[in-house]
């Protein structure tokens, strides 16, 4: 017995050290890249990318590597935004923080209120004098105000990304929808939900075995995450609305209790209500999507990478939908992912390499490589005009989408007390969705509550 | 006069490393957390004393008495549960059964197996549309239930895993203290015509009680600080925070909102709140614990 416990212990041994040889010489990302054998000013850089994500970034980081004399990346992988977000402030409380790590804008008020950044105007302004560019010009005006804190740039927008519909042409085809006309209204996404989801049902209920009952009666004509803030903020500014502002009196209000803020939530729950939407937990939607029982799916524009090897139909990806206000469509979308801070380390040579790092990757080719390879939103202007990304974008259109919307991008509130305002939301809409009240009562609720939180705000660039 | 007794230095310095590690990462940080819970701290800038302001906060916040309740429910049915269904399998598995070993070690098995990984398990299980639990349900023509997902069986959900996860160590103890039950009180009872029964209410739960105390008092302090479970199967605390439990709430206002003063005076309560149960135990429970 002893024996035989031995060699399994030894069998597993040797299985374990196999994997891990295994997963080595892939290409997949791995938690600490580039190492740094040369003199040259090591910068470490603190990110979440994972996944293809992760594989891109690392290429490019080792590109960037291999052209330098002076500089060395060394890219770290620390999982998640959450578990970035933490390790980042321990590293600060320790005066060990990395030189470059993502952060959410939250975090950039907190770095800057602590003076723990570098602020990046001083950088450009320093560029400039030395006959460099100014950088500024060309980034795309939502990402730039995105990061301009007291009008100064103090983060640089780094992996930006805007939701899209994801869109099943074939089951368009079998319901009798036009594959090539994906919905560009609210109402028309409504409909178009609706008449995925009745052809199932009828199909439902005239299956001749149980199975293809059942299995009908699982398709859906909408699927998206439960609590979906992203959603719900989305359609406020698609109605037309504002998330928060300053009143005649400079006091921060939120405009949860107005006509967009309440149209806004109704369409969700009239989507739940008639059984044509189906609201599942983190990635559910996605997941569906891919098996082709969902007909229509909100996402991320990077969902599509994570995504398009397992999809096996064919698929597209428009724009979010509309609303049509005065006979026009008012489209609207919140920019989500995160921007790049540069640590004030007190090394004048580290900084200038994160510097350097950062303008190189982000500059119209490389930016142009990263926004194709992530579908990630290019930062610059000229990325967007590119050739590399025309393109790529003539090669596969669902590509456009991303780009499409960057004319009516939005953010969100970048209050310290932001994330705890989202959680509020976010209970507020998955009640509405799971009790089915009126929401003109969830939207007098939530404003009241983000309007109490919001007396005791007292950072500015909101 | 009395004798002068010589001290052992030796004792002492045997003891350093051991009372070192203890007030450098037990005694010194619980003080040091202590002082902090009556500062306001998001942990980059200095912190600022605001007195009890985290405190009075505290019993203004709709969220923290929530959490307080949910964890009440969590404990006052997960503890008593757990006690009775290791206490039922303990005293089976004291029977001289064949392969008994294999059974002890089936029990055991998911107390040794990493929570985290427990918990990515059960979410498969509790799935509404591919889970296992519903799988089963469906044999007997019971529609689905969104086990994690609905307000009303999110709650149980968590503590039925949670049961199951540290039965396997409660029936190790109940067992340790079942085979220290004399074998002859069970012979004298069976002599004189004791019923199973009779020999379990007169014998076997009176001098399990000791066990029965300990695990007891255990599991009312580990169920106070469940945490992991809820933090991996219900993000944000479960629909309609029908799973925010305290250590969790505290969490997410620590790790997530950065409010470390405020999260400091939650523990402090928190930990106000497991010391009157165990001193509540201690005082009024264990006169009922026969310990011969």
């Amino acid at each position: 017995m002893r024996n035989f416990l031995i060699g399994v212990f030894i069998f597993w041994l040797i299985i374990v050290g196999l994997i891990i040889d295994h997963e080595k010489k892939t290409t997949g990302p791995t938690l600490i890249k580039g190492k740094n054998n040369s003199n040259k000013t090591e910068i470490v850089f603190w990110h979440a990318m994972g996944g293809p994500l992760g594989i891109v970034m690392n290429r490019m980081i080792d590109r960037y590597n291999a052209g330098q004399e002076n500089y060395h990346v060394k890219s770290v992988n620390m999982g998640g935004y959450d578990t970035l977000a933490k390790k980042v402030l321990a590293s600060l409380v320790a005066n060990e923080a990395p030189d470059i790590s993502q952060n959410y804008e939250t975090l950039t008020k907190k770095f800057i209120r602590h003076n723990k950044i570098v602020c990046l105007d001083d950088l450009i302004e320093a560029d400039i004098a030395k006959g460099g560019e100014d950088i500024k010009k060309d980034i795309i005006p939502v990402l730039l105000e995105n990061n301009t804190f007291g009008g100064k740039l103090y983060s640089f927008p780094f992996n930006k990304s805007v939701p899209v519909l994801y869109y099943n042409k074939d089951m368009f085809k079998e319901v009798g929808l036009d594959p090539n006309a994906p919905p560009k209204t609210l109402d028309e996404l409504a409909e178009f939900s609706k008449t995925i989801r009745n052809y199932y049902v009828k199909l439902s209920e005239e299956a001749k075995t149980e199975a293809d009952k059942l299995r009908f009666k699982e398709y859906y004509g909408y699927g998206c995450s439960k609590a979906n803030v992203w959603g719900f903020l989305n359609r406020i500014m698609q109605f037309g609305g504002y998330i928060v502002k300053r009143n005649e009196e400079d006091i921060l209000v939120s405009g949860f209790n107005e006509q967009p803020a309440i149209k806004a939530l109704s369409h969700l729950q009239e989507m739940v209500k008639t059984g044509s939407a189906r609201e599942g937990q983190a990635f559910d939607h996605q997941n569906d999507f891919i098996a082709g029982k969902v007909g229509i799916i909100e996402s991320s524009i990077i969902s599509k990478v994570f995504m398009e090897e397992d999809i096996i139909f064919n698929y597209g990806v428009a724009s979010l939908p509309g609303v049509i206000i005065n006979d026009k469509i008012n489209n609207g979308v919140i920019l989500s992912g995160s921007n790049i801070n540069i640590f004030n380390n007190g090394d004048p040579k580290k900084i200038a390499g994160a510097w350097d790092f950062v303008k190189w990757f982000t500059s119209t080719e490389n930016g142009a490589e990263w926004s194709i390879g992530t579908t990630y939103l290019p930062v610059r202007k000229s990325s967007v005009d590119s050739k590399t990304i025309k393109d790529a974008r003539k090669a596969d259109s669902n590509l456009n989408a991303g780009y499409e919307q960057l004319g009516h991008c939005n953010f969100e509130p970048r209050l310290t007390a932001w994330f705890e305002i989202r959680d509020m939301l976010a209970d507020y809409i998955e009640e509405s969705s799971l009790k089915m009240g009126n929401p003109k009562d969830y939207c007098d609720r939530m404003k009241y509550d983000v309007d109490s939180k919001l007396r005791y705000v007292t950072d500015k660039d909101e | 006069m009395p004798n002068k007794t010589k001290v052992d230095w030796g004792a002492y310095l045997y003891l350093m490393p051991v009372v070192l590690i203890l007030v450098a990462f037990h005694v010194l940080p619980i003080f040091y957390s202590l002082a902090v819970s009556f500062y306001e701290w998001d942990l980059i800038g200095s912190p600022e004393f605001i007195g009890t302001n985290n405190y009075k906060q505290l019993f203004h916040d709709p969220m923290f008495f929530k959490s307080i309740w949910n964890t009440i429910k969590y404990a006052v049915i997960s503890v008593p549960l757990s006690i009775f269904l290791s206490m039922g399998i303990a005293i089976l598995l004291n029977n001289p059964i064949k392969g008994i070993g294999v059974y002890r070690t089936i029990y055991f098995i998911p107390v040794i197996t990493s929570i985290n990984a427990v918990a990515i398990v059960w979410n498969f299980i509790y799935h509404p549309d591919f889970g296992l639990l519903n799988k089963i349900l469906s044999w007997f023509s019971i529609d689905p239930v969104a086990w994690l997902q609905d307000p009303d069986w999110a709650l149980p959900a968590i503590i039925f895993m949670s049961v199951w996860k540290g039965l396997g160590h409660n029936i190790i103890i109940f067992l340790a203290g079942l085979q220290n039950i004399p074998k002859h009180l069970y012979e004298a009872a069976r002599i004189d015509g004791a019923s199973r029964w009779q020999q379990f209410k007169h014998i076997t739960w009176p001098l399990l009680t000791p066990t029965t105390f300990f695990i007891f008092t255990m599991s009312t302090i580990g169920s106070f600080q469940v945490f992991s479970q809820v933090y991996m199967m219900t993000p944000r605390g479960g629909p309609l925070k029908s799973t925010m439990v305290v250590v969790y709430y505290l969490y997410r206002k620590a790790f997530e909102q950065f409010e470390f003063g405020y999260a400091l005076a939650m523990a402090f309560v928190l930990f106000m709140v497991i010391f009157a149960c165990t001193l509540f135990n201690k005082l009024y429970l264990e006169k009922k614990v026969h310990y011969s």
